[in-house]
């Protein structure tokens, strides 16, 4: 395995890029031949990283596999340099893949590419995918959700029957103060910082089809921790397509936060997303 | 701004240099500062904000390189291989090595904050080539400093959805997302750093709360400054937020200016006079 600087984007008074990635390559005996190639985006502002270095393990476990990954900073996050004009978030997300990708191409010659995110990144690599055609296959962690009838049920009714929601809910409570006050200015800010556009329902679901119809691999991971949503069943409430075990792939972790803090829910997720990328793309 | 990995090829680090700008870089020339970040979450959350101030010192015409240590961030290995401080303080060394290499500068000031603080004065007592030291919030006892952690990761699994428990044997002990090995567990835990023994010159920039008193055998070459705000690093709500602190990193800059002013004026920075300098 062997890790290496890629500059990529608009390009500085040297001729330099000046976005930044991280390419991760397997040694030569390992490379499966002809396989896409990963792109991991950012999860918010933490840089190319990722929360609790979990692009770094996912990218490592890939190369272990012979997959190359290409851990990404979009432009103004990281050590990237910010774009110069007036681009919406999404805007600037779709650039700055389309931009790697045509690094990536000239350097390596791939031609095929799988986006992996969590939340925002998810959100990024949603539109990314439905955009770019070279876009074979995608990862979703925490991805796009809507609440239906189901969630409402699951979560608000269930789980007040849970000793352990009010023991926490009382202990978050007595947690050092106004706990309530920096969450939800905390949640405010990253809302707006996460996501730059909205999507609703209906167009979600078309570029679902879209990207089944387009033969797209798609896995989405969801977890305990992220509010919006309580079990694998929402997935068909969300979109009225049934995942399988094939193109369109569904999990829930009941016992994982949104960002994998602890390491048992991280290897996990990242095995999880290994074995997937295996599956679908050695052959 | 430029990216590279170095030292070792079989272990490389990763850095990012920041080049001197501005009008006056040709007069701040011998001015270098290598950064050395925390470890760990803290790590993640103050990755912006160094690199902001890397990008302030570089626009005061100093030499600037970041760096990530063995295990953490871009560079080669998994924390959970890192048995000592010595390989961490190794890195440290590494970085000014590369510095001093990459530029025309003969001597570095290092900042450091919280572990990357500790770290950071380790490595100037054995290295001459130190002319100065920031220490931001850094950790001076070990064990305070896994005090500090271990609470905050039993507060979190204490209020996780279920009953959870990570690994915590004779190996391994997991604290906030992390795996660290007992050996550097254990060497943390025992450390103490006397910021006494400290002969350069050192900025010491304490959180507002902080009721740490600090000796010097020489009181004129210690500064000790308060942040603005707190930096809350024990506070599990602040976990997974970004550590901004656009007004003490600003007050840090200048401060950092000024001490290379001084260093100037003492010949300091002067390559023929360095050996003797500190």
């Amino acid at each position: 395995m062997q890790e290496s600087i890629v500059n990529f984007g608009p390009q500085d008074k040297n001729g330099k890029g000046t976005l930044l990635g991280i390419l991760t390559t397997p040694t030569p005996e390992k490379k499966v031949a002809g396989a896409p190639v990963a792109l991991i985006l950012n999860a918010g502002i933490v840089h190319r990283v990722g929360p609790f270095r979990m692009h770094v393990d996912i990218a490592r476990q890939l190369a272990a596999r012979g997959f190359s990954t290409l851990r990404l900073d979009l432009s103004g996050l990281g050590d990237s340099a910010p774009r110069t004009g007036q681009l919406e978030l999404e805007d600037r997300a779709k650039l700055d893949v389309s931009d790697a990708m045509d690094t990536l191409t000239k350097s390596t010659g791939a031609t095929k590419f799988v986006l992996l995110g969590l939340c925002s990144g998810a959100f990024n690599a949603h539109q990314v995918a439905v955009k770019d055609e070279r876009i074979v296959g995608s990862v979703f962690l925490d991805g796009i959700v809507f609440r239906t009838l189901g969630f409402f049920f699951r979560h608000h009714v269930l789980r007040f029957f849970k000793p352990r929601f009010w023991r926490n809910a009382i202990k978050r409570r007595m947690l050092q103060g106004s706990d309530g006050d920096i969450d939800s200015a905390a949640s405010s800010l990253a809302e707006q910082e996460f996501f730059g556009g909205e999507l609703s329902q209906d167009e979600v679901i078309n570029d679902l089809n879209r990207l089944m119809h387009r033969g797209v691999q798609m896995l989405f991971l969801y977890t305990d921790g992220y509010d919006d949503i309580c079990s694998r069943s929402q997935f068909k409430e969300m979109y009225g397509i049934q995942p399988d075990d094939g193109q369109l792939q569904v999990e829930y972790y009941p016992k994982s936060q949104h960002t994998f803090r602890l390491i048992e829910n991280r290897r996990t997720a990242c095995g999880r997303v290994a074995n997937w990328f295996e599956n679908r793309f050695a052959v | 701004m430029s990216q590279s990995f170095f030292g070792h090829p079989e272990s490389p680090i990763f850095g990012v240099y920041h080049a001197p700008r501005g009008s006056q870089k040709n007069s701040t020339a011998n001015r270098a500062v290598v950064i050395c970040p925390p470890v760990g979450q803290e790590y993640l959350r103050s990755h912006w904000s160094l690199r902001m101030m890397a990008t302030q010192l570089a626009r005061k015409g100093i030499h600037v390189l970041r760096f990530d240590y063995h295990g953490i961030g871009d560079s080669t290995g998994s924390v959970e291989e890192v048995g000592s401080l010595d390989a961490w303080t190794h890195n440290v060394a590494q970085a000014i090595d590369h510095l001093k290499k990459e530029t025309s500068v003969n001597s570095v000031m290092l900042i450091g904050q919280r572990m990357g603080g500790l770290l950071a004065g380790l490595t100037a007592m054995s290295r001459p080539d130190v002319n100065s030291l920031v220490l931001w919030e850094s950790v001076i006892s070990g064990s305070d400093y896994l005090d500090e952690l271990r609470n905050m990761h039993a507060t979190m699994l204490d209020l996780w959805v279920c009953k959870m428990t990570t690994p915590n044997d004779d190996q391994f002990e997991e604290i906030l997302g992390s795996l660290y090995h007992r050996d550097l567990v254990q060497e943390i835990e025992q450390t103490n750093f006397d910021v006494a023994r400290l002969v350069q010159p050192h900025l010491i920039v304490e959180s507002p709360a902080s009721e740490r008193k600090f000796s010097s055998h020489e009181p004129s070459i210690q500064r000790v400054i308060a942040a603005n705000r707190d930096g809350a690093w024990g506070d599990l709500r602040e976990l997974e937020n970004a550590f901004l602190r656009p007004i003490t990193t600003s007050t840090i800059v200048k401060t950092v200016d000024d001490m290379f002013n001084r260093l100037q004026q003492f010949g300091v920075l002067n390559p023929k006079s360095m050996a003797g300098a500190v």
